[in-house]
């Protein structure tokens, strides 16, 4: 997978997390959703850790400082068109 | 605490610069409806919502609604930059131009600066939730008529994504209302308010 495509993959991921946090809100007992979060939220952590692997940090606190701050390395998404 | 994630929500990728449109869309950014206002909205109501359900909602609803002003400001951001001073003046561009250049500032497509008055913050749990149900169809409507004024299927795409999101959000809080119901006389909801009575 190239940088977008990965991308691509954590935004799906990641929305699916976003909506199953919303629901949970309210139906915080429901028990497919809790499975299903807890299956999203391993792919989720996967990919994410593919891509800081490949492609540099998602999150300040991931910056690996042995190769250098990468946090200011790369376009901010706002201008990278993903 | 919050935490930056460097990535949108929803890709942005805009392709043409068209300062007409950034000049209406720049109001889901800070204008009545729009994002900026929802997130300090739901974000300053949670702190004297006596129930976790909802005060998790409110949290939750508030730190998503911060990454679709950032959606927005991206938006306007891809629709202004590498706009030319031909297309600024046909586009009417000028008055946010002269004040603003291409920077992204949170106002109204009015012009009127983003305000606190567009939001309220009662203190009181079915007033505020009422409210946040409101808010949500009012940022739905006005993405509705960005959809009948804007041409551009680089800008649609995006807009569809957060149009449908505050459907959900609405959905949240009705089931957010029926919680605070739930926990109130069922005779007289209004028989107290639990945000300040039963503390």
């Amino acid at each position: 997978m190239n940088r977008q495509e990965l991308m691509h993959r954590i935004q799906e991921t990641g929305f699916a997390l976003t909506d199953l946090n919303l629901f949970l809100d309210s139906h915080p007992t429901n028990a497919p959703a809790l499975e299903y979060f807890r299956d999203v939220k391993m792919q989720h952590a996967e990919l994410v850790a593919q891509y800081e692997m490949m492609f540099g940090p998602l999150t300040a606190f991931d910056v690996d400082t042995k190769q250098g701050w990468t946090w200011i390395r790369d376009p901010w998404p706002w201008e990278l068109e993903d | 605490m919050w935490t930056y994630e460097r990535r949108l929500e929803y890709p942005v990728k805009i392709k043409n610069p068209n300062p007409a449109l950034a000049k209406f869309i720049i109001s889901q950014y800070g204008g009545p409806h729009g994002e900026l206002g929802a997130s300090l909205r739901y974000l300053s109501q949670r702190c004297t919502m006596p129930y976790r359900e909802v005060a998790g909602i409110l949290t939750d609803i508030g730190t998503e609604e911060i990454g679709h002003l950032e959606m927005v400001t991206a938006i306007v951001h891809q629709l202004t930059r590498g706009m030319t001073m031909e297309q600024i003046k046909e586009a009417g561009f000028s008055e946010y131009f002269v004040d603003h250049t291409a920077g992204v500032y949170p106002q109204a497509a009015s012009g009127t600066p983003a305000s606190a008055a567009t939001l309220a913050v009662t203190g009181d749990a079915i007033a505020d939730i009422s409210e946040d149900m409101a808010a949500e169809q009012k940022a739905r409507l006005t993405y509705d008529n960005i959809l009948r004024l804007a041409d551009d299927p680089d800008v649609k795409d995006p807009i569809r994504f957060l149009r449908a999101r505050e459907i959900v959000h609405y959905q949240r809080f009705g089931e957010g209302l029926r919680i605070i119901q739930d926990n109130l006389d069922k005779k007289n909801f209004y028989a107290i308010n639990p945000e300040f009575d039963l503390r």
